[in-house]
């Protein structure tokens, strides 16, 4: 992975306002570890230090380490070398992807959200004119299992192969084929191991938000859920890559 | 021309145009038939050797399905093979014998991605053309469907079951275009006072001779004027009344 910006790193341990909400403090520790901004294996400052860093109580960052812990961000040692340390290690092609997410520009996440907002508002309304009964049950299917899914390999999966199916029942190759390239190349970055752009039960939920007005043969209001959902995800995608790149 | 006799003469149009696309769906099953005997022949010859099917022994296959792809071969066919059930071959658990002629007339074998952790993986054995034929012992006729991950074309599948001394082997079948099958149906109903389409069991429109009604959409209209089954596919030629653009 190329060398992070100083200031990403820095901007992890700065003081969180309106502190002491222990999910403000998982968000940003979470986001850092998922971005690799924190290192596999690398050891936490301890707690009163990085307590008084954050700006929050050591319970409130005792009470967020413990979710941490529970979503397999972090785990603790005791001992003489104990301390809280990221773990366990995740994959390349994990480091490739957050690579990719720095790397991109914003103007070019921007220009691929339009794209895929274009497509998959249009894949929607046209489902929700032709799709069969099949298709549709399909759909239904297909919008629960991102919620189902135990890792973020499977979840991605779920996620594209959701939005591939609303193509597919709008009966157009190209709409598919041009889904099938986007899910490639933000598939990876929303599902990003310990960083997912969303959770899981609000992709499920507007997932079947967007299969329900398929179903309704609404195919305006699919537009819609369709064009917001993605919004909801790149908004968020830039939200890590500014991180990153040590803003925001 | 009296009302009458413009009547019949609908209706002779509608059954040629049905008959038609009976004649092209006959002489397809038949190529489909034709590759269904040499993977049973290579059965048998194994079985005479006393030992399983491998992938050599349906290696000649290629030269057929080649054939039948070759101009100026009638029916026009998108693709021909045999699909193996899941280790019917001992050397080989997945794979296709499927070789495909795209639109420009390129003839190749199809690779498609069978890694089922990729968010590309064809799963073919979820699908109704594999399922249907194994499932009922007897033809099937899918389609028209986006065929995601594999030929990733809008086409209709035909499919037979094969199996050797009570065990499924897979399927036999072959991959047909709407472009095709307009060229076939359409010189029937050209001209005729009042829009024609074919239609499959889900009312979504294959052939259309008319602007009016969309290929792949689905056919809101009240009662036809004329309909009429095909007898060798589960689709319905219909004619309503007007044409597309007359005031009226």
């Amino acid at each position: 992975m190329s060398e992070l910006p100083v200031a990403a790193r820095e901007a992890v341990f700065a003081p969180l306002e309106g502190a002491g909400r222990v999910d403000a403090v998982v968000r940003r520790l979470g986001d850092a570890i998922g971005l690799g901004l924190i290192g596999d294996g690398e050891q936490l400052p301890a707690e009163s230090e990085l307590a008084a860093q954050l700006g929050v109580s050591t319970v409130t960052l005792r009470e967020a380490l413990a979710e941490l812990r529970a979503l397999g961000m972090v785990q603790t040692r005791r001992g003489r070398a104990g301390g809280t340390f990221v773990g366990p290690p995740v994959d390349a092609s994990v480091a490739a992807l957050r690579a990719r997410l720095r790397e991109v520009s914003a103007d070019e996440l921007r220009d691929i959200g339009d794209v895929h907002e274009a497509v998959a508002g249009a894949a929607a309304k046209l489902a929700a004119e032709r799709a069969s009964q099949d298709q549709l049950e399909r759909l239904r299917h297909h919008a629960a299992s991102v919620e189902k899914a135990t890792n973020a390999g499977d979840r991605r999966r779920a996620d594209g192969r959701f939005h591939i199916e609303v193509a597919a029942a709008a009966q157009s190759p190209r709409l598919t084929s041009q889904e099938i390239a986007l899910q490639s190349e933000v598939g990876g970055l929303l599902w990003l191991p310990r960083s997912e752009a969303l959770s899981p039960k609000d992709a499920a939920r507007q997932h079947a938000a967007i299969a329900a007005a398929v179903s309704d043969r609404d195919g305006e209001r699919a537009r819609t859920l369709a064009g917001e959902h993605v919004r909801i995800e790149m908004a968020r995608l830039l939200e890590l890559h500014l991180r990153l790149d040590g803003g925001a | 021309m009296s009302g009458t006799a413009a009547d019949a003469a609908l209706d002779v149009a509608v059954q040629e145009a049905a008959g038609s696309v009976d004649g092209w769906v006959a002489a397809a099953f038949a190529v489909v038939e034709g590759v269904r005997e040499q993977v049973l022949e290579a059965a048998a010859l194994a079985a005479v050797k006393g030992r399983p099917l491998r992938v050599s022994d349906v290696a000649g296959l290629d030269k057929l399905l080649r054939s039948h792809l070759a101009e100026p071969h009638r029916p026009r066919l998108a693709g021909v093979g045999f699909i193996p059930a899941v280790g019917a071959l001992s050397d080989r658990p997945r794979g296709l014998e499927w070789a495909r002629r795209a639109p420009d007339g390129t003839v190749t074998r199809l690779e498609p991605d069978l890694d089922p952790d990729s968010l590309g993986y064809y799963d073919f054995t979820a699908t109704d053309w594999f399922r249907r034929p194994l499932a009922t012992g007897t033809r099937s006729v899918v389609g028209p469907y986006v065929d995601v991950s594999g030929t990733d074309e809008y086409v209709v599948t035909l499919t037979v079951p094969v199996a050797h001394s009570g065990r499924a082997l897979g399927v036999c079948g072959a991959d047909l275009r709407l472009g095709d099958l307009s060229d076939v149906m359409m010189p029937a109903v050209r001209g005729l006072d009042g829009d024609a389409a074919l239609v499959n069991a889900d009312d979504r429109v294959m052939v259309s001779s008319s602007p009016r009604w969309l290929v792949g959409s689905l056919l809101h209209e009240g009662d036809p004027l004329l309909t009429r089954r095909c007898r060798l596919a589960p689709w319905r030629v219909v004619v309503h009344e007007g044409r597309y653009g007359d005031p009226g």
